[in-house]
């Protein structure tokens, strides 16, 4: 896997984060996001975000990766 | 004795309209007229369809008791510099239709009446002629034009039609209703249709008359088929470049696996055609890798809508301006992108109702002859969210909204959360001018006309939705139309303005990769079963590529094949070399199309399309206005779109049984419930159709939420105002702002191979006087724009419509490479690509880029692959 592919998700799901994350409390706005990433991203894009999570390399938001823990209970 | 034309209708009138009195009064003035016109009935290229002729008979006329002798006008010149139709002097009558039109019509006020007396001659002012006039080239003149003096030069060479089809124009998202006058299979000329319910008798340049496109050289009617971009085409018959498709196909997802493969649908196609693209990926390639270019125009109104309004539509009318009080139209520029609106929407303005305009450029409705914007928010690029968002603020502050329509229509929670946010200081006007640009006092008088109007409209365009932002935008928009009341009946509403001619259309037939048609998630298991029984084949339930995401998958070699449906990904897409770096790591790019295109270049079939006048079906408007796309001649290449998809379905061992496309849109009613009483004979029998159309409203939904949001409430979203991370500084220190001009289309593969080509052959960079000054660029200097993704050169066009700091550009041309300087910034929650935002430096160049020199390389070795098809020999059936 390469390094791009995953900053691509990696960017792409701290821009939702930050766009979500304004006004409302914590757990609505990780909801959000998870809901968000589970409805409109590929499941192959989901994989590479989790993958990133587990990469020092890529600075995820709090907020995404609190997202993707609630993604993976919810499975 | 009063001419009806000017006289009021008043209580007790008795009004005799025929009596002999008259009816001499009439012969006389015919008489009159007759006296100084041509007497070449039978050679006028309106023999036979001249409102003077037949009239001249139907008074009686039988002599001219003046002669012909003395002073007359006969001889007066011909016009002959439009393109499309000509003025001859000599037959012209000064009854001044023709100024009418342009005035009351279409609102540009090009023609006057100069002189007086004998002398009187209708002008296009200035001793202009019509070309250098102020003119648009709409042809209303042309149509209330009683004689021959405007007529279109295509009626002057072949005479007069001798049948005509209704059916749809295949241009913008107005989706213009046209008479296609024929002679035999040929298309004569296109003449709006008066019982059109969106044009209503109107049209535009492109519309009426730049339609050659669909019989030019340039047509491909045979399909091809090469094994790699380097080659030579070869043109096959259908069956061998299906089998040639299918095969590469089927190999891709045998190595690559399942998801490796997917399809690009049209927004420039129909219903049917869209529908069964989506279907052959979801059927047959079993996976929802579909998208379509609505992704990187108006997804974020799907979005937005959706999540705010519960309908990824329009709420309105084209009609519902004429109610609306006050008009906000925000990064949009309807007169020339929507001409057919703007002219609508001119004349409401000449009736009184006043103009909001947010747009960091001064589009031409902001000072145009009788209308004026009483506002004109010019705000930086990339700041819509801050700006919509103090609108509402000041709302809110100044306790303007409408509670009685908040506490009974919208989600209270949602409301109150929203309520709480926007009332902080930050969005107040004040605060946000560092960010807009936009003077806070301004702001205030605008939100204040805004929200005291009886009726207030929001339009919008792809300055909007293109932007990193693009989706909060919509939603602030869905929140500023809620505060205020403006949802729900004619004369308000939040009223999208699509680019092309089936955009709606495209994203209500499931194109997009997470919801089948009827914007239903493809998660949802009871739709799925739906459309599992129909047809008979399992699906996936989980969402598919978006087109950037296909992109970026093909570069890291996960995607390997495409198969693209009227659409031209390698211009119109941003990041221009990124894109044809994801396409040159195909192993297969099927384009189906009605020309080689720039993306077919990088294709390894070519599937030739047919064009709109070729093919039935259907397309949806902005207004969501089903409307009726009629055969006027056989397809070219043998097949109609549908046919192709239904082939290949075929090929890939996937049976699709339609014996014309109105069984098609007989599934999608089945299956699709806003659709469910749409069917060809109901279109026939309406003209066209607004969806939802179904049991409870069998004639359509003119206007959207009257009573609720499709069952529910309407949701306040928090749209929180995040800077684009496309920033400009010392090295990129202009903002690059894209956009499209009246003369051409989208990519201009249409309008290019027309004579519109003579009001805009190619692109510009306008550039503000004072940015052009510090760099030493004169008008019409080279200039170079690079950005963080590319540089590319085009000749300068210096402007004050730009703000300093701000320049723009459009993308009609591919050598302009436009979208080379543009980025993958996207807006968050669609992934549509921020054409609207681009951090760049211009200077002044004496060469094109090495990204236009390579490309001009490109294309010429493309275009003599295509003209040694055949081994150079031209094989024709």
């Amino acid at each position: 896997m390469s390094d791009d592919r995953l900053k691509y998700v990696v960017d792409m799901a701290n821009q939702i984060a930050l766009n979500l994350l304004h006004g409302k409390e914590q757990q609505q706005c990780v909801t959000e996001i998870s809901h968000h990433i589970n409805r409109f991203w590929a499941p192959s894009m989901r994989a590479q975000l989790a993958e990133a999570a587990n990469n020092d390399n890529y600075q995820l938001e709090a907020m995404v990766i609190l997202a993707l823990k609630q993604i993976k209970n919810e499975q | 004795m009063p001419a009806s034309c000017t006289t009021p209708v008043r209580e007790g009138m008795k009004v005799q309209t025929q009596n002999p009195k008259i009816a001499k009064l009439r012969r006389n003035v015919m008489e009159l007229y007759i006296s100084d016109h041509p007497l070449d009935c039978l050679t006028c290229p309106a023999n036979g369809d001249c409102e003077l002729q037949d009239m001249a008979g139907a008074v009686g006329l039988r002599e001219v008791r003046y002669g012909f002798e003395g002073k007359n006008h006969l001889d007066g010149a011909t016009d002959s510099s439009n393109p499309y139709f000509s003025f001859d002097d000599s037959k012209c009558i000064s009854c001044s239709r023709c100024v009418r039109a342009c005035e009351e019509v279409q609102g540009t006020f090009a023609l006057t009446v100069e002189g007086r007396g004998f002398d009187s001659r209708i002008s296009t002012g200035q001793d202009n002629n019509f070309l250098e006039s102020d003119c648009v080239s709409c042809g209303a003149c042309v149509q209330a034009c009683p004689t021959a003096t405007l007529t279109e030069k295509s009626v002057i060479d072949n005479g007069q039609p001798d049948h005509s089809i209704i059916t749809t124009c295949a241009y913008c998202g107005v989706g213009c209703s046209f008479r296609a006058d024929m002679q035999g299979d040929k298309v004569l000329r296109m003449v709006p249709d008066k019982n059109g319910k969106a044009n209503q008798g109107h049209s535009c340049v492109k519309g009426r008359f730049a339609f050659g496109y669909a019989t030019h050289q340039d047509r491909i009617t045979s399909p091809m088929i090469r094994d790699n971009i380097e080659q030579d085409w070869r043109e096959v018959s259908w069956e061998e470049a299906l089998a040639f498709a299918a095969k590469r196909l089927t190999d891709i997802q045998e190595e690559h696996g399942r998801n490796s493969i997917g399809a690009i649908t049209s927004s420039r196609c129909t219903n049917e055609e869209t529908y069964l693209v989506q279907k052959l990926v979801r059927a047959v390639f079993q996976n929802n890798n579909v998208d379509t270019c609505a992704r990187v125009c108006h997804s974020p109104t799907g979005y937005g809508l959706k999540a705010t309004l519960n309908e990824s539509a329009g709420t309105q009318t084209f009609e519902s301006v004429m109610k609306a009080d006050v008009v906000l139209i925000i990064g949009a520029n309807p007169t020339d992108a929507h001409p057919v609106f703007g002219s609508l929407l001119k004349r409401r303005l000449r009736q009184g109702a006043k103009l909001v305009v947010a747009d960091p450029r001064s589009i031409d409705l902001i000072d145009s002859p009788h209308t004026k914007a009483q506002h004109h928010l010019k705000l930086r690029p990339g700041t819509n969210v801050a700006l919509i968002n103090a609108l509402a603020h000041v709302i809110v502050d100044e306790g303007l909204e409408d509670a009685d329509f908040i506490h009974s229509r919208c989600d209270d929670a949602s409301f109150q959360q929203w309520y709480k946010h926007i009332q902080d200081q930050r969005h107040s006007p004040e605060n946000t001018m560092e960010i807009t640009g936009v003077d806070a006092t301004e702001l205030r008088a605008a939100a204040r006309l805004f929200a005291n109007a009886g009726n207030g409209a929001i339009y919008y365009g792809l300055g909007v939705t293109e932007h990193s932002q693009g989706s909060s935008s919509v939603m602030a928009i869905a929140n500023l139309a809620m505060v205020t009341g403006n949802i729900g009946r004619e004369g308000v509403g939040v009223n999208p303005l699509r680019g092309q001619n089936n955009v709606q259309g495209s994203c209500d037939m499931g194109s997009f990769p997470h919801e089948l048609p009827g914007y239903r998630h493809v998660s949802d298991e009871s739709t799925r079963n739906l459309f599992e029984q129909e047809w008979d084949v399992s699906l996936d339930c989980e969402p598919g590529l978006r087109i950037p995401n296909m992109f970026e998958a093909a570069i890291h070699g996960d995607f390997k094949g495409l198969y693209c449906q009227g659409e031209d990904i390698a211009q119109s897409d941003p990041n221009t070399q990124h894109v044809q770096k994801a396409l040159s790591s195909m192993k297969c790019i099927i384009v189906q199309d009605i020309f080689l295109n720039e993306t077919a270049k990088y294709a390894h079939v070519f599937l030739p399309g047919s064009s709109f006048m070729e093919k039935n079906g259907t397309f949806t408007n902005a207004e969501r206005r089903i409307s009726r796309v009629r055969k006027l001649m056989p397809a070219l290449a043998g097949k109609e779109d549908w046919q192709v998809t239904v082939a290949l379905a075929k090929v890939l061992g996937y049976e699709m049984n339609y014996e014309h496309p109105s069984e098609i849109m007989d599934e999608i009613a089945r299956l699709t419930p806003t659709f469910s009483g749409v069917s060809y004979e109901r279109l026939d029998q309406l003209g066209s159709i607004q969806w939802p159309c179904n049991e409870k409203s069998p004639l359509g939904t003119p206007i959207m939420h009257t009573e609720d949001f499709v069952g529910e409430k309407g949701k306040f979203a928090i749209t929180e105002y995040v800077a684009t991370p496309e920033k400009a500084n010392k090295h990129f220190p202009l903002l690059l702002t894209t956009g499209r001009i009246l003369s051409q289309y989208n990519v201009g593969a249409q309008t290019r191979r027309t004579a519109n080509q003579v009001w805009h052959d190619e692109d510009v960079l306008e550039i503000h006087p004072n940015d052009a000054e510090d760099r030493g660029i004169n008008d019409g200097d080279w200039v170079g724009i690079a950005s963080r993704a590319g540089t590319t050169a085009l000749r300068a066009l210096i402007s004050q419509r730009v703000q300093p700091g701000v320049v723009y550009t459009t993308f009609h041309h591919p050598l302009s490479g436009a979208n080379v300087v543009t980025t993958d910034n996207s807006d968050w929650a669609t992934n549509c690509p921020e054409y609207k935002v681009t951090a760049v430096q211009a200077t002044k160049v004496d060469e094109p880029s090495q990204w236009q020199a390579e490309y001009a390389q490109f294309s010429q070795r493309q275009a003599k692959y295509l003209k040694n098809k055949n081994g150079g020999e031209i094989v024709k059936t």
